[in-house]
């Protein structure tokens, strides 16, 4: 161990290993088991990580792993701590937060969007893309809105094309902006 | 092994300190267990989120963890990626170790020794570095800079980038028995022209220039050869103010865990009110037993777009920092870079 490191961070020793594929699973089975009964069947866990609690030094730490789940039809958002043996150590109900939006909900919500033909169009675009963003919450903050800009490569660069958001939770378009850059534009 | 969210060793200029980029947060980089010369300073260090309001009212991001209002994720970039509106996925950082950039730079006859950890991160046509530096001097510097693009529809609107950083001080690893105190330079009477005042409650505090105010994490235990009481002091220089988004200057709160409470549910009208009615609520107990201290800082940078020159094509990185500084932690003080 280098010198410079405290006894304190020494003393983390091996509960500050990588998360194995192994135990990312038995965590996660163990927090759906736990929220069994809370979950509706539209959910989805965004993440298991390693967490390590601050404690006094001279308890061994122990190796925890925090599991974070959005339920779409309930509109919650659920940090489940177990430890290493799937035992539970904490439940927080993060509701009104909204964890990255992962690659699959891009693609639902572009589905959904992609079915009014002008936003199909923008999808086509040449050099075309899409990029997630989070929109305004603050009249409904349990739903999982996406919001996607719609952009496309030209001459001089990216632009943006348009913003559209969605509904997971409803399965709905519910704003559709077409975006115009302003005359002169640089 | 997972490809985010592991702790990564790193050591230089009398410092050892841990980085991560979590896999669910889109809060960017985060510093972990950053200890000098074998002693705890910082349990944890981020700067999870940023709120950047536009003249005319809209939009007014709130980028990174939780992003709403039109705000986007910091998503990893691998460190070579351009200065950019970055859209390739390509440039995307396939691992944590694809984006993050430490270097190990040796004192010279100027500055101290300096262990510096660096990552890029997009957000929608923005990119934001985050740079922690760690000098043989002891002290920690929190940057963090802006670049990319302007914003493709209004590049010559005018806004503030207020950049909140989560910083959990454990002075000598001596947790929960921290005080959070603040300095004012009141006059030139000698002595008694400067002040320390203890803070009593959990709450926002505004700074004041005018009083060269600054902040400190003061251990009540632990104490260094001379019998003084540990601390490391805050100092935040002030290039814009604040204004109806961005309400404080510093936030003084408690230890709650590391899944709470780390910028999630702020932001929810587009200011940082949550910070103040929900985060930073609370007694703390500086005559008792002292607290596990966290705070919150904001830097800030008013940016007034050169989008017909130099910002046309892309956004030189234009660095904002704060320093996190030592007094009373060290025994002695040998010369820079040579303890």
């Amino acid at each position: 161990m280098p010198s410079e490191m405290s006894k304190l961070t020494m003393a983390l020793g091996a509960a500050i290993r990588p998360i194995t594929d192994t135990e990312e699973r038995a965590a996660m089975e163990a927090a759906l088991r736990y929220l069994s009964n809370e979950l509706s069947q539209r959910h989805r866990v965004y993440g298991i990580e390693l967490r390590i609690p601050k404690i006094e030094q001279a308890a061994a730490t122990p190796r925890h792993f925090a599991v974070v789940i959005g339920d779409y039809d309930k509109r919650r958002t659920l940090e489940v701590v177990v430890d290493s043996a799937g035992k539970l150590v904490s439940k927080t109900d993060l509701t009104g937060f909204q964890p990255p939006i992962v690659n699959d909900e891009v693609a639902e919500a572009r589905k959904i969007a992609e079915t009014q033909p002008i936003i199909a169009a923008l999808a086509k675009a040449t050099g075309g893309f899409v990029q997630a963003f989070g929109p305004h919450a603050e009249a409904a903050p349990g739903r999982r809105l996406v919001g996607l800009r719609y952009g496309a490569m030209d001459a001089t660069g990216p632009r943006a094309l348009a913003e559209v958001e969605v509904d997971l939770a409803r399965q709905k378009l519910i704003r559709f902006e077409d975006i115009e850059a302003p005359d002169g534009e640089n | 092994m997972a490809s985010f969210g592991n702790f990564h060793n790193v050591t230089g200029a009398g410092w050892s300190v841990y980085w991560k980029i979590p896999i669910a947060s889109g809060g960017g980089l985060e510093l972990w267990w950053a200890d000098f010369q074998g002693h705890r300073v910082m349990w944890r260090g981020s700067q999870p989120f940023a709120l950047v309001p536009y003249h005319g009212g809209s939009p007014t991001y709130k980028d990174g963890f939780d992003a709403k209002c039109g705000g986007a994720a910091f998503t990893a970039l691998k460190h070579t990626a351009p200065n950019a509106w970055v859209t390739d996925p390509a440039q995307f950082a396939a691992v944590d170790t694809d984006a993050v950039v430490v270097q190990n730079e040796p004192a010279d006859d100027f500055d101290p020794a300096r262990l510096i950890i660096s990552a890029k991160f997009q957000c929608g046509w923005y990119q934001y570095v985050h740079s922690w530096e760690f000098d043989s001097d002891g002290v920690i510097t929190p940057r963090v800079s802006m670049g990319g693009h302007l914003h493709p529809g209004k590049p010559d609107v005018a806004h503030v980038h207020h950049m909140y950083f989560r910083v959990d001080l454990d002075i000598d690893g001596q947790f929960p028995h921290d005080v959070f105190e603040q300095f004012d330079h009141n006059s030139f009477a000698q002595p008694g022209g400067d002040q320390w005042t203890v803070i009593s409650n959990q709450g926002k505090l505004l700074h004041d220039v005018d009083k060269a105010r600054k902040w400190r994490v003061r251990s009540s235990v632990a104490k260094n050869d001379a019998g003084q009481f540990k601390s490391y002091e805050v100092d935040i220089p002030r290039m814009a103010g604040r204004d109806q988004y961005s309400t404080g200057d510093v936030w003084v709160t408690i230890y709650r865990g590391d899944g709470f409470q780390q910028g999630e549910n702020v932001g929810f009208s587009c200011t940082d009110k949550e910070l103040e009615s929900s985060y930073a609520v609370g007694p703390l107990h500086p005559a008792t037993t002292g607290d596990d201290i966290v705070f919150w800082a904001v830097v800030r940078h008013h940016h007034e777009p050169r989008f017909k020159g130099e910002e046309a094509i892309h956004l030189p990185y234009h660095f904002e920092e704060f320093s996190i500084v030592p007094r009373t932690f060290l025994d002695t003080h040998g010369p820079a870079g040579g303890r």
